[in-house]
């Protein structure tokens, strides 16, 4: 036993040395491909499937997804995204790319980009959003598709917008597909809900005195949400995969995306942050937008779920709530552990839950083969 | 003795009550709170790799723990309401700022004669009013014809009714373009 045992010592000892002098070289390779980011960062391409510009209005774009796959559903299909940050995360890039699995399901697929808004636009309240831009291009969908009724997919701030419009006008939505979209605020599981309380935060004097929302102010608060992860971890996670031509790649178009907040409104900043982060009036049926107050319960069309266990942005217990609200029969959820970008682009949202929603949605679509096949039959009787 | 007692307890309580009150004390009791979790937690994370790991390895998941354990403690922190104090400090610091400096500018602007942000900013307020009060007028307007639909009394179905209304249908059907 006295024999072995220096043995081993000297074994692991030598396995020791080696593993440092195999990890020093290492980080000396990872180091020499550093000044290679910025040039990488440079390349970064936004968005993954050709799209067009159909329709223009102020600074919003209706984008229709040009594909060579033949159309199967009649009723098309409508992205709508948050006004915190551009679009392109539900197109980031090929194989990550959310738009993609509807396109090549066979969808015709719009998405609405709200653009940039400048101070211009400080005024621009929830009705403006809801009932004016919102309706102005399903209208626009409808002439251009021939469906009266579209589906919808609101992702975060964009879903919680599409639902006020989902039940404001019930008749334009075929089917509800709700990602990641905060709808009951009382939960205190999210440091944004904390952060938004009346007593600390006046946003009135915040607004009256910026006009719209900074950017920085947004990005600032994003980032707190996980200081650690975002300022330490992250850093530390792309140094040791620099050499990862794959990862380098994703890490920089998604923090490209990231980087890219835009203000948000004045008015609707106010209106979302007082009648929901501080009233949650969304839930007790009393959310006043333009004249109008939302009724949850007059969606009655089918509603998918979507959630991500790990969103530290809207956690689970903000959107949850949803599927009992709603007078919907036909209510499914799907839940993901994931964050909240994760699930639009991380690689499991791809294999796992995409492929569920394209299918949930296809169940409940008309297709157009169907409706040719049938013309003739009538004819017969 | 019981008096005497009794004055202790409360001259006890009065400095209690004067701890528990005092902003100053509350503030470095949370700060050393925190900071001594934290320190408990980073010293519970140094043991935390496993005995057979090779250093780099090692290194790496004492790091893990210890970046764990920071996120944890920043997490907590974020919620304190002492965190949330010094946030709304540091709000109504840069409103009262941009507010001066909003007044500053604005006034600079008046001097050149020139226009300032405030006065486009009425200007689109009072425009917004005016929008506002149209388009209630134009709900209202709307809201009595229905109601005068509503009283009209029903004509009579005239007698070429069939060919009228099969003429009046497609024209009520919105024009179309092709996808």
């Amino acid at each position: 036993m006295s024999e072995t045992e220096p043995g081993e010592a000297a074994n692991s000892w030598t396995k020791a040395q080696t593993a440092i002098i195999d990890e020093t070289v290492h980080n000396l390779r990872r180091m020499s491909r550093l000044p290679l980011l910025w040039q990488r960062a440079q390349r970064v391409k936004k968005g993954a499937t050709p799209s067009e510009v159909v329709y223009e209005e102020d600074r919003l774009k209706l984008l229709h997804y040009v594909t060579d796959q033949p159309r199967k559903f009649k009723t098309p299909l409508v992205f709508v995204f948050a006004l915190v940050n551009r679009p392109y995360i539900l197109d980031l890039m090929p194989g990550r790319s959310v738009v993609e699995h509807f396109v090549h399901a066979g969808f015709d697929t719009y998405l609405i980009d709200w653009g940039v808004p400048t101070h211009a636009d400080r005024h621009l309240t929830l009705d403006s959003y809801v009932n004016g831009y919102m309706v102005n291009t399903m209208e626009q969908v409808a002439e251009r598709t021939g469906s009266p009724r579209a589906n919808i997919l609101g992702y975060c701030m964009g879903g919680t917008m599409s639902a006020m419009f989902t039940a404001l006008h019930p008749e334009r939505v075929k089917n509800f597909i709700l990602m990641a979209a905060g709808i009951d605020f009382a939960t205190r599981d999210s440091l944004l809900n904390v952060w938004t309380d009346p007593r600390t935060f006046d946003v009135d004097a915040f607004v009256d005195a910026f006009g719209n929302c900074p950017a920085e102010f947004l990005q600032a608060s994003f980032l707190l949400l996980k200081p650690v992860a975002n300022f330490i971890e992250k850093p530390i996670n792309l140094i040791e995969h620099v050499d990862d031509d794959e990862f380098v790649d994703d890490y920089l178009t998604m923090e490209t995306w990231l980087n890219e907040n835009i203000a948000v409104p004045g008015e609707v900043y106010r209106e979302f942050v007082k009648y929901l982060y501080q009233q949650n009036l969304l839930v007790k049926n009393r959310l006043p937008v333009g004249r109008h107050l939302v009724d949850l319960r007059r969606i009655t069309c089918p509603v998918l779920n979507l959630m991500a266990s790990k969103d530290d942005l809207v956690p689970c217990a903000q959107s949850e709530p949803f599927n009992d609200l709603v007078g919907s029969t036909d209510r499914k959820t799907l839940k993901l552990a994931a964050g909240h970008i994760g699930l639009a682009v991380g690689s499991r949202a791809q294999r796992e839950i995409w492929p569920q929603a394209c299918e949930w949605l296809a169940q409940r679509s008309e297709p157009i083969h169907s409706a040719r096949r049938r013309a003739p039959r009538r004819k017969k009787l | 003795m019981a008096a005497q007692a009794k004055n202790a307890s409360m001259s006890d309580q009065g400095e209690g009550a004067q701890e528990a009150t005092d902003p100053f004390r509350q503030g470095a009791e949370v700060f050393t709170k925190f900071w001594t979790d934290f320190a408990n937690k980073m010293a519970a994370a140094g043991f935390a790799a496993a005995p057979g790991a090779t250093p780099p390895e090692a290194t790496r998941q004492v790091r893990s723990a210890i970046l764990k354990a920071m996120s944890e403690a920043s997490d907590e922190f974020m919620r304190s309401p002492q965190f949330q104090e010094m946030m709304k400090q540091s709000l109504a610091n840069s409103i009262q700022f941009r507010k001066q400096l909003n007044e500053w500018l604005g006034q600079m602007q008046h001097e050149f004669q020139g226009t300032s942000r405030q006065d486009v900013d009425e200007l689109m307020q009072v425009m917004k009013h005016l929008e506002h009060r149209m388009s209630d007028g134009f709900e209202r307007l709307s809201v009595r014809l229905d109601a005068l639909e509503k009283a009209r009394p029903k004509p009579a179905p005239p007698v070429t009714s069939p060919r009228k209304k099969s003429r009046r249908a497609p024209a009520r059907v919105r024009s179309r373009s092709k996808p």
